[in-house]
């Protein structure tokens, strides 16, 4: 492999969608991964596309990314299901509803278009919800997308625009010289290029220390339950008001039940194990939601490792101190704003004028 | 039954294996719990008749006695035993999960021995997934078990000693067998009696009922294998072809019961990410043991067929090593006895070693029935992806069982890949050129079985839910 | 051929299920997927991409492909015991 332009070491979606806009203006770009592309928490996450779980200051990037996702034939492949739903955030409690006037109030100002309404206006838009809400929040711009495809799709697109896939090639080693990075794999296998953008997501911390970069990020393992096939359940995206809980059924007529409930993890040897009482207080906020939701099964559960930094905001831009060294990762939510994120460093990277400064790395420095 | 909240240990799989492994620890003073899906003890292959069966006169099956002594001796023995009870998830440590009629409950036990024993192995064929299709271990639990005969037409078709087992309990029954279909040949039938005669009990039951086969004019046809299968107004249309000059038949039933060999369960152990090794003879994907059924993982002991496959006798002498292993771990029999008991139990077992490789050779999967699973064949039942989907996915370079899934959504379904993933292992690795163990296993996942929420959540109070910190704004 | 044997054992009370819309004659504490297989009902779900017909296959718990609606719920027929005045639902009911 000769005359690479950019490495991406990490081709999950951040680092996937950085490549395919690189190889997009004529750049040689080689994405690198320990696994196969999207086999982190790209492939396994929950698949919402809300504007009510993102981080307010994200919002205008989500919003961003909605758009990129309602529209993946044009830039990346048809080989993922994406659906455009209504957004429900549900309130139970008198705290509940006051928590979710605060926080819509907020994401409003950051420009997501989410307005409360009554029990009896949500009702009418989705009759399966609990009668015994005290309030949801509404938006358009909600829905899903099939996350265990995002491998497939992302594969077809790089290789359509002639991106170098190299899988299982776990990076050791980084060695930076004469406007060159090395990059070396366990087995010695070596891959230069001009630039590297660092993609890793929760191994990012270890990648970074290969460059002297000393950066905590907090890794949590987060359980996601799907059921089998049933009949209509529900017809929009629910989430609640404090955020710990996502519902979405699929096409297939599986319903997928997330919101980052913690199982037990080890990003060394990627072990990962439920924790049962945390599968069950998940359920219970689900079937609450949904009462008809307890007629179903549930087929099968499983983990993803999310990354996150200490002020849970991301990280994009230039690395400091090195010439060509880019990074992308921890964000919250990122899958919705990913293909966006990526666009965006792709931009900065070809010299545009993009203002990355929400998400210095410099920040995380002493 | 009151149980504990904690025991010595835990057995899961009231087959011969679990449950001579939970006497044996019993009889030592450990205070053990035996969890099994089924209403009783017996496992598959002593499957006690459904409780509201009521025994009518001294006629009785020889498995149904066995199974009967195997429930007294546990009860003898003060072992507390949850039936009708599905375990769905078990954690390192060890923690067990259940759900039953009532609801949910969790126990916890310093050892774990599971004893949770196969599936049936059945290859795809075009058509297979027509209604009144069955396994023939299937029906050999409608036999014995619910004492019922599936049809008042069936064929038999596959490998291996059940199809023996299975024609002889139809006639029995007064039922009628229209063909048996073996992809054996009569000669490997006959070789395999060198290895089989060591089990002599077993050996002569089975050739009795050859016996009656043969009396009863049953049509057997040798070297062939089921083709296609097609729904008729009244039945199926079965499609039979000769392996070695081609040549087709076809012959009209009710019911087709097919099956290729047994492959051991190892969803528990793949949970538990313990350490597995493949063994086409011992059935396919196994965990990596020592001679005494100690896995990778301290204090969890995998036995009966469940380690690989070797029979329903041999599966008790396992299930009393691994008890032995379990004790002398526990520091509650000495180096002595341990030596003294396991000794006598390790020669026995050597015997049936070689009777359970007669057996394996008898299911061992034919290339020809592979060669045989055309493009639009579907091999993940409960997602509906077929031989091309699969093709496709390795292709476009998916290079393990766990890609494969992720692109094709095989082993998504409710099954989990229990009934598929050794085909499409099959499939991709002839695809691939390489050897099946290069693909890998499927990644255990909870819940082991499908987990109805209505029990999960219980009745329960909204505000009672464990909540955990809002989410950052 | 009266495809239930009684020569061994005495099944329980004779009892009637629903079935759809069809009342089935069986014994209290049969399994209900054999009930069904016997009783001319073997097509119990429908797959999802192909909508093709599916039954009854490993009576072990394990294929989920004997999946039913019985009182509402989705369960394993090969799993259940039939009582009086259960009412299954079968066949292709929108993702079923």
């Amino acid at each position: 492999m000769n005359n690479i332009d950019i490495a991406v070491i990490g081709g999950g979606i951040n680092g996937s969608s950085t490549a395919l806009h690189l190889a997009k203006s004529g750049l040689k770009v080689c994405v690198i991964d320990k696994d196969s592309i999207c086999r982190g928490a790209s492939g396994v996450n929950a698949g919402t596309l809300t504007m009510h779980m993102t981080r307010a200051k994200l919002i205008p990037f989500a919003k961003k990314g909605w758009e990129l996702w309602m529209n993946t034939e044009k830039w990346l492949s048809n080989n993922i299901d994406v659906k455009k739903k209504n957004g429900l955030c549900l309130a139970f409690t008198e705290e509940e509803e006051k928590l979710l006037n605060e926080r819509s109030q907020v994401r409003k100002e950051y420009g997501a278009d989410i307005n409360i309404i009554s029990k009896s206006e949500a009702l009418k838009i989705d009759p399966n919800i609990n009668n015994r809400i005290k309030c949801a929040a509404f938006c358009e711009m909600d829905g899903y997308a099939s996350a265990n495809q995002t491998g497939d799709a992302y594969t077809k697109a790089l290789k359509e625009n002639n991106v170098e896939i190299v899988e299982n090639f776990e990076v050791s080693k980084i060695n930076n010289s004469n406007n060159n990075y090395e990059i070396i794999d366990i087995h010695g296998k070596k891959i230069n290029a001009k630039k590297i953008v660092l993609a890793a997501g929760v191994y990012l911390e270890k990648i970074l220390k290969l460059l002297d970069i000393s950066i905590k990020i907090k890794c949590f393992p987060q359980q996601l339950i799907v059921t089998e096939r049933m009949p209509e359940l529900l017809k929009t995206v629910i989430t609640v008001a404090h955020g710990k809980l996502s519902l979405k059924q699929f096409e297939n007529g599986t319903v997928l039940i997330g919101g980052g409930w913690p199982g037990k993890g080890n990003i060394e040897n990627g072990y990962n194990e439920t924790i049962p009482e945390n599968l069950i207080g998940n359920m219970r906020l689900a079937c609450h939601a949904i009462p008809n939701l307890k007629n179903s099964r549930v087929s099968r559960v499983w983990l993803g490792l999310e990354a996150e930094t200490d002020d849970a905001m991301p990280i994009i831009g230039e690395l400091p101190n090195l010439k060509n060294a880019f990074i992308i990762g921890s964000i919250h939510s990122g899958y919705t704003s990913g293909p966006y994120m990526g666009k965006l460093l792709s931009e900065k990277i070809l010299g545009k004028d993009v203002d990355l400064s929400l998400f210095d790395i410099r920040r995380l420095m002493n | 039954m009151d149980f504990k909240k904690e025991y010595d240990t835990i057995v899961i799989g009231a087959g011969p294996s679990g449950v001579k492994a939970a006497l044996k620890c019993s009889k030592k003073g450990q205070k053990v719990l035996i969890i099994d899906s089924n209403q009783n003890s017996g496992g598959q292959i002593y499957r006690a008749p459904p409780k509201s069966y009521v025994k009518k006169n001294n006629k009785s099956l020889e498995e149904n006695l066995i199974q009967i002594k195997f429930s007294e001796h546990l009860k003898k023995n003060n072992i507390d035993t949850a039936y009708n009870h599905t375990v769905w998830q078990v954690s390192p440590g060890f923690k067990i999960n259940t759900f039953n009629e009532e609801g949910v409950i969790e126990w916890s036990a310093k050892n774990l021995i599971v004893a949770t024993g196969t599936y049936e192995k059945i290859i795809p064929f075009e058509g297979w997934t027509t209604p009144g299709i069955i396994g023939l271990a299937a029906c050999t639990i409608m036999l014995k078990s619910h004492q019922t005969v599936p049809g008042n037409k069936i064929i038999l078709s596959g490998n291996g000693p059940l199809l023996i087992l299975v024609a002889y309990y139809v006639l029995k029954f007064g039922g009628k067998v229209d063909a048996i279909i073996d992809t054996s040949s009569k000669i490997k039938w006959i070789q395999s009696m060198f290895s089989l005669i060591l089990n002599p009990k077993n050996f002569i039951q089975g050739i009795s009922w050859i016996f009656k086969i043969i009396l009863s004019k049953v049509p057997i046809y040798s070297n062939s294998l089921v083709t296609k299968a097609t729904k008729t107004k009244d039945g199926i249309s079965i499609e039979i072809q000769n392996i070695k000059n081609k040549k087709i038949k076809v012959v009209d039933t009710e019911v087709l019961a097919v099956g290729h060999g047994l492959t051991p369960s190892t969803d528990i152990t793949r949970l538990l990410r313990v350490d597995h090794e493949y063994n086409e003879l011992k059935g396919g994907w196994i965990p990596k043991l020592d001679k005494y059924f100690r896995s990778s993982m301290k204090g969890l002991y995998i036995t009966g067929d469940g380690a690989g496959i070797s029979g329903a006798i041999a599966a008790e002498d396992k299930g009393e090593l691994a008890a032995y292993a379990l004790l002398k771990d526990q520091n509650i029999i000495d180096e002595k006895e341990f030596n003294n008991k396991t000794s006598k139990i390790l020669n026995r077992l050597k015997r049936y070693e070689i009777f359970a490789k007669g057996i394996a050779e008898l299911n061992f999967t034919p290339t020809s029935l592979i060669k045989n699973i055309n493009d639009n064949t579907i091999l993940c039942r409960c997602e509906d992806v077929t031989k091309k989907d699969i093709k496709n996915a390795v292709s476009n370079g998916a290079k393990n069982l766990n890609q494969i899934k992720s692109w094709t959504r095989f082993g998504m379904g409710p099954c989990q890949g229990r009934t598929c993933q050794y085909s499409v292992a099959k499939v991709a690795s002839e695809q691939l050129k390489c050897n099946v163990k290069d693909l890998g296993y499927l990644t255990g996942r909870t819940p082991l079985r499908p987990f109805p929420l209505d029990k999960a959540i219980g009745d329960f109070e909204y505000e009672e839910i464990t909540k955990v910190e809002a989410a950052p704004l | 051929m009266n495809l239930r044997i009684h020569d061994y054992f005495e099944r329980g009370k004779k009892v009637k299920i629903i079935v759809n819309d069809e009342t089935i004659e069986a014994y209290e504490g049969e399994c209900l997927s054999v009930v069904l297989f016997i009783s001319n009902k073997k097509n119990l779900r429908t797959s999802p991409k192909l909508k093709e017909n599916r039954g009854m296959f490993c009576m072990m718990g394990s294929c989920q492909e004997c999946v039913v609606l019985l009182n509402g719920k989705k369960v394993t027929s090969c799993n259940i015991f039939i009582k009086d005045g259960m009412k299954v639902l079968t066949g292709n009911l929108n993702g079923f």
